[in-house]
């Protein structure tokens, strides 16, 4: 007997707004746990190895561009986790509404709340 | 004339799965879109589907309209029309017998591993069970389900774990056995459903939520049954509500 297909296609099947969050949230959630956090702790760890290798990252933090955007977009990746992460525990503790609207809604905000934050980020980085 | 463009495949002839788009004149009444099928096949005999009741109550007709699950027995046309199109593929996540019959196995192993029946060992009454309004309200928005694997095939955590995650359709059963007031075995089930898959592979997304054509919500049993796992909190303290989405 030969294999028989399957039908995926995640580009025709619609998936709700709070599907995209939940996707991203656990895509962001690896990116941290692989990437982020690693280099947080290298990073962390030249601070504060001397006075001098806390000069050699702020002086290459403050010339090289690529640097700059590197730390930027880490920053962003862990608050979007942590304000999709906040939605999901509300949900789990049932004080968002297990509704389709509400869930959509819920979504809206928190996506929203990310704009907001990163926007401020982005603010107070540059 | 508008588009129909149908998922097709026929593991006799057919190596790999392909669209064949057909035409058809608009009909002038806002038909079912199984009907708009049934007018089709006149066509072309040879594409499959599965249909009983024509009205959305033997769930047989299950099928992926424009990306989203639903019934075609109780879809009108006006509504599955995408500029002029209407895309017809079978429910994702499962393997496809043909066209858009799918193989349900996976989907009723499931359902068969929540013990969809009643269980209380104290001797039965002469008559029945008896029920109070209140408990057997506690029901709505659970037993309505017709099994159609609307729900179950358009979840993603399902799609990758099909043999280990219970599924929307078959948790919702799962709780209105575990919400009954007649069944005995609460315990043991909650007990059955305690691993790290079958309950908590559910992210909450909703889309089976989204999907269900008997507007129930699935989602909503699968919370109360991650928090009745949680704090062992009692079937007596369950709330009824309307269930429905």
């Amino acid at each position: 007997m030969s294999i028989k297909p399957v039908y995926i296609n995640l580009f025709k099947i619609q998936l709700p707004l709070s599907a995209l969050l939940s996707i991203t949230h656990r895509v962001s959630g690896m990116f941290i746990f692989f990437l982020v956090l690693p280099v947080s702790v290298f990073i962390f760890n030249l601070l504060l190895q001397s006075s001098d290798s806390f000069a050699l990252f702020m002086d290459s933090y403050n010339t090289s561009i690529f640097i700059r955007t590197f730390v930027l977009f880490n920053i962003l990746v862990f608050e979007y986790h942590v304000i999709a992460g906040i939605r999901h525990m509300l949900m789990d503790f049932h004080l968002i509404s297990e509704t389709l609207s509400s869930s959509n809604t819920s979504a809206m905000v928190a996506l929203i709340f990310f704009f907001v934050i990163s926007l401020l980020t982005i603010l107070a980085l540059t | 004339m508008i588009d129909v463009n149908i998922y097709r495949y026929n593991p006799e002839t057919d190596k790999f799965p392909y669209t064949q788009t057909y035409s058809i004149k608009k009909p002038e009444k806002d038909i079912m879109l199984l009907e708009l099928l049934n007018l089709l096949k006149e066509q072309d005999s040879s594409i499959s589907y599965r249909r009983s009741c024509r009205e959305g109550v033997c769930g047989s007709d299950g099928m992926n309209i424009n990306g989203k699950n639903g019934l075609a027995c109780i879809t009108p046309i006006s509504e599955a029309i995408k500029n002029n199109k209407i895309e017809l593929r079978p429910l994702p996540g499962l393997p496809v017998i043909r066209d858009l019959v799918v193989d349900m196995t996976e989907f009723y192993a499931q359902y068969d591993k929540i013990k969809p029946f009643l269980q209380n060992e104290t001797q039965p009454p002469v008559q029945e069970r008896l029920q109070s309004p209140v408990d057997r309200d506690k029901l709505d928005g659970l037993y309505e389900c017709i099994l159609c694997a609307c729900c179950s095939t358009s979840c993603p955590s399902f799609w990758w774990n099909p043999d280990k995650f219970v599924g929307p359709a078959a948790l919702l059963q799962a709780y209105r056995f575990i919400a009954d007031s007649r069944d005995t075995k609460t315990a043991e089930r909650l007990e059955a459903l305690s691993d790290p898959f079958s309950v908590y592979r559910c992210h909450g997304i909703m889309n089976c939520v989204n999907v269900c054509p008997k507007d129930l919500n699935p989602n909503k049993a699968i919370g109360e049954i991650k928090s009745m796992l949680l704090s062992g909190s009692k079937k007596e303290n369950i709330i009824a509500s309307d269930g429905m989405s």
